[in-house]
């Protein structure tokens, strides 16, 4: 009985989770490039009152065990990396990534971070940067007479410059892509790292060896399904009520027990 | 008591499994022993086997629309490579490990008619049959399963299953790419189970008590000595 009650509290404590990935989910709704993450559970331990396979008397084996399970636990957030939707910005320095890719941003440690969100902007020396002032790497800078920045779907850097009619390039918008991306680490600020398990990253070209093209002056949203996670919200809450009812109920056997004796 | 709060503990473990993929419903249930129906000598003491069923019908699939989630439509199981050996699961909610093999949410290998199924993106098609193709080229073929009696799986935990009976191919099941199958039982029905195994309960405490209060009577009262 005691361990119905801790059994249907795995429960609730996993349904909390649920409810606790929901709610990132849907406060990242209007984050650029955020993946939703869904939570996977998994059932526990069993313990086995009876095993299967022991004689019941003469030759006749026991066909079944008899066990209970110890409840349930969250096993993964899955993170789903399909492509958000699309938002026309009509800025230069938006650029989408319409498929498969991450940029590459180097953080103050030295280290690289992965990203999906292509709202670039210029630094005081023009070079390309994040929201959060990381620098695009491989690094490009824009030269400070330039008047027209076109980022063609190949990733290449075209500039204008005053008084000169052909346009000039100044970078290579480089793409990594993983073998797992759903192994990348979040480290929030719309940031992932890599890990063992998404495997080292792939560099290349935009449109060559399985990285998406460029899209620029358009964003890319969330990936959020509203509905979906209002849907999955209050499945969690029935889940985590029905739980807390198991509870209930095996706390009143337990008072029943104690009160055999009066 | 025993007994009834033993079925508690699995109707506890199925709420708790409400949203674990591929969980199959379990149930304790009660029946008498031959022996002691037929043992006119001890009337009165009728010893209870408990006997555990696995409800294997289908649960809902849900749509998810994560290429790596797989459903089976059917008896079937995936096979997977647990490092303690070949184990099965309903539980399609896949990934990929970092050299690109189709695992399980604990990095365990699913495994296709040769081996596990190695992958580069999640740009792959898995037809009805399991046959795994990515960018038009085969990838193999997951392998589902099925067993003549499937009451002998044993639930490990971890979503999976283990038997001592033979798996066999399955030529009935369909896999389903996008969906998830959820757990196979309804609330309701639990929740009226779990009421009933409640009354059962206080029943029996009403019993010991009633022989309680007999045995206080014959102790105190017929045994007293009157001045």
């Amino acid at each position: 009985m005691i361990r119905a009650m801790r059994t249907a509290a795995s429960g609730m404590i996993a349904q909390q989770m649920n409810v606790d990935v929901v709610a990132n989910n849907l406060a990242n709704v209007n984050t650029t490039g955020f993946k939703r993450s869904s939570l996977q559970f998994q059932d526990v331990l069993y313990q086995q009152i009876k095993p299967a396979g022991v004689s019941t008397g003469g030759t006749s084996l026991r066909p079944v065990a008899l066990d209970v399970g110890y409840g349930s636990r969250p096993s993964a957030t899955d993170r789903l990396f399909s492509v958000g939707n699309i938002q026309p910005t009509g800025n230069p320095l938006d650029i989408m990534i319409e498929g498969n890719g991450f940029l590459q941003v180097l953080l103050p440690d030295g280290t690289t971070a992965f990203t999906r969100d292509g709202a670039l902007k210029m630094d005081a020396e023009g070079t390309l940067v994040t929201s959060d002032g990381y620098i695009l790497q491989p690094e490009i800078t824009i030269p400070d007479d330039a008047t027209n920045i076109s980022i063609q779907v190949d990733g290449r850097v075209e500039v204008l410059i005053v008084g000169d009619d052909q346009p000039q390039e100044v970078g290579q918008i480089e793409l990594a892509r993983f073998i797992n991306p759903a192994g990348l680490t979040a480290m929030g600020r719309n940031l992932f790292a890599e890990t063992a398990a998404s495997g080292n990253p792939i560099l290349g070209n935009p449109g060559t060896d399985g990285l998406a093209t460029l899209n620029q002056g358009y964003l890319e949203m969330s990936n959020v399904e509203v509905v979906e996670e209002m849907v999955k919200m209050i499945v969690a809450q029935r889940a985590f009520e029905i739980n807390s009812k198991a509870v209930q109920t095996s706390d009143q056997m337990a008072e029943l027990a104690n009160n055999m004796r009066r | 008591m025993v007994a009834r709060a033993k079925q508690q503990d699995a109707i506890a473990n199925n709420l708790a499994n409400a949203e674990t993929a591929g969980f199959k419903r379990e149930s304790i249930f009660m029946r008498r022993l031959e022996a002691a129906q037929t043992d006119a000598s001890q009337p009165w003491f009728i010893p209870l086997q408990q006997e555990k069923y696995t409800d294997f019908t289908q649960g809902p699939l849900d749509i998810t629309g994560n290429p790596f989630h797989q459903a089976i439509d059917g008896p079937g199981f995936f096979v997977v490579e647990a490092p303690e050996g070949e184990r099965y699961t309903r539980s399609g909610n896949f990934t990929l490990n970092e050299e690109g093999q189709l695992v399980t949410s604990d990095g365990y290998p699913v495994l296709g008619d040769s081996g596990p199924i190695v992958l580069t993106s999640d740009n792959f098609v898995v037809g009805e049959r399991g046959e795994v193709s990515e960018n038009g080229v085969e990838r193999g073929r997951l392998r589902v399963v099925s067993f003549t009696t499937p009451q002998t799986l044993t639930p490990l935990g971890r979503n999976l299953f283990t038997t001592t009976e033979e798996a066999q191919p399955d030529a009935q099941s369909l896999v389903r790419q996008g969906y998830i199958e959820r757990a196979n039982f309804d609330l309701v029905q639990q929740m009226v189970e779990m009421m009933t195994i409640f009354r059962y309960f206080e029943t029996a405490q009403k019993a010991v008590q009633i022989q309680d209060a007999s045995l206080d009577r014959a102790v105190n009262q017929v045994g007293r000595i009157q001045r």
